[in-house]
């Protein structure tokens, strides 16, 4: 049971890794599919579909980051392990699910919005750049979710439990 | 099938109804001075025009190019199929016709279609119906044996009108596409509506007409009795989700025709921005026979002399 802090901290930052990463994976495959299927009757339009399909693969590198950053913060990479109490390491799993879950939904959601903006070159290529901005709007709502991630795990560390 | 897995499809699709004619280049073609000029301004479009003594016919050239499209990237083969089985009936029909007129029905049978039309003709010459899919076998003995046995053509053609109805239906809802389930709802309805008019005109037996006219909402029944002429087919249809078709009903044959295709159109718009699903596969489709089906009335009027004005009124709407 004393190590239990340590569990719940490294589930968290596992599942802001996982879950961001598997929201991104879904997005950028959907607008790959999209961006194939248009690239199939004009390879002309590759350079604009393809920075539709890599819009919604930030999602998985902002979980990434949080893991990475909580695992240094808890000494999990470094080799400076320290007592984690139950109730901080709780706290650290709670302070990576806005990533977890942010980066999952609004992956998944930019990856829809990014397929709508590639049928949009498809009809209208000089429309490109409002198709791209589109997609890039759902991004807000993942760098919320990474800030307050990151705001948490600075916070959390300052904490004495 | 899950409606993402047509990603890929909808944007292939997307990039080709670019290539679609517009409102403006329609009217362009109706404007046009004679039929060298309709083709020319096609060609320019990217249709395929023959060369001097070339048997192509540039709208069929068309629809086949659409169709290969279709084919290629519909993850589903059963949303192709449910949009090709209708012809299946068509060349049964001119396969049956041709057998028992000694002529050779090869000129006759129409593409898309799920039967090949080698096998086609060969179940019907021989009289060999296990050789045709299943869902033709059944109404192909039947219209065989109403030519061969009771020598009625018009038996055959409507057992055959109404077993191409319901095999839409059926196809149509297993192809996962709720456009496709709409627009042949409508055409099953525009058929029964046709057939309830010309029997009532013609006095043929309720019997007659009711076995002639296809399963579908509404029921056949209730439409056949509500429709002893066009006014009153007018005022039921009023009180149907499709009043968009009463007045046309009340008017003429070719005006309820004319309103279904404009429905048709009305309901691929609908589906104008999906970006997954089948259903922007299946507006493509629509869109591409009403294109060629307005490039050949455009072609014909054109050979004919025809006013640019009473061109303009046989054209159907489009769905760009």
């Amino acid at each position: 049971m004393q190590n239990l802090g340590y569990v719940f901290a490294i589930l968290g930052g596992a599942l802001a890794a996982a879950l961001a990463g598997v929201g991104s994976a879904i997005g950028v495959g959907r607008a790959g599919r999209a961006a194939a299927g248009v690239v199939s009757e004009d390879p002309s339009k590759f350079g604009k579909v393809l920075i539709l399909q890599i819009l919604p693969g930030t999602q998985g590198l902002y979980g990434f980051l949080i893991a990475f950053l909580l695992f240094v913060q808890i000494g999990v990479i470094g080799g400076d392990l320290q007592a984690l109490s139950t109730a901080k390491g709780l706290m650290y799993f709670g302070a990576c699910m806005p990533m977890a879950i942010g980066g999952l939904v609004s992956a998944i959601q930019q990856g829809n919005t990014a397929v709508a903006g590639v049928n949009v070159v498809a009809k209208r290529p000089e429309e490109s750049g409002k198709a791209i901005i589109f997609a890039a709007m759902v991004e807000t709502y993942a760098v919320i979710a990474l800030l307050i991630s990151i705001l948490a795990i600075f916070s959390i560390t300052g904490l004495s439990l | 099938m899950h409606e993402t897995d047509y990603t890929f499809a909808v944007a292939r699709i997307r990039a080709n109804e670019t290539k679609l004619l517009s409102p403006a280049q329609l009217s362009q073609l109706i404007a046009a001075a004679d039929a060298a000029e309709v083709r020319r301004l096609l060609a320019d479009r990217g249709w395929r025009m023959p060369e001097a003594g070339e048997p192509i016919d540039p709208a069929e050239a068309a629809m086949a190019d659409a169709w290969a499209l279709i084919e290629a990237c519909a993850p589903d083969p059963a949303l192709p199929a449910a949009l090709a089985v209708g012809n299946d009936f068509t060349n049964l029909k001119a396969a049956i016709k041709c057998v028992f007129s000694d002529l050779d029905p090869a000129g006759y049978y129409v593409a898309p279609a799920l039967t090949d039309p080698d096998v086609l003709t060969k179940a019907i010459t021989e009289a060999e119906f296990s050789l045709l899919p299943d869902h033709l076998q059944a109404p192909a003995q039947a219209a065989y044996r109403a030519i061969a046995e009771l020598h009625s053509g018009q038996k055959a053609e409507l057992i055959l009108d109404k077993a191409a109805l319901e095999t839409r239906t059926d196809f149509a809802a297993k192809s996962g596409s709720a456009l496709l389930q709409r627009i042949t709802a409508l055409t099953v309805l525009l058929a029964n509506l046709k057939i309830a008019l010309r029997c009532r005109r013609m006095g043929k037996s309720d019997e007659f007409a009711l076995d002639a006219m296809a399963a579908g909402d509404p029921d056949p029944a209730a439409l056949y009795a509500a429709c002893r002429d066009p006014k009153s087919a007018a005022e039921y249809l009023a009180s149907t989700p499709y009043a968009y078709l009463a007045d046309a009903a009340g008017e003429s044959f070719t005006a309820l025709e004319k309103a279904g295709d404009n429905a048709i159109v009305a309901m691929l718009q609908d589906v104008k921005y999906e970006i997954f699903g089948p259903d922007p596969l299946v507006a493509y489709f629509y869109a591409k026979v009403a294109e060629t089906k307005n490039a050949r009335i455009i072609l014909s009027a054109k050979a004919a002399g025809v006013p640019a004005q009473s061109i303009a009124e046989r054209v159907r709407e489009i769905y760009v």
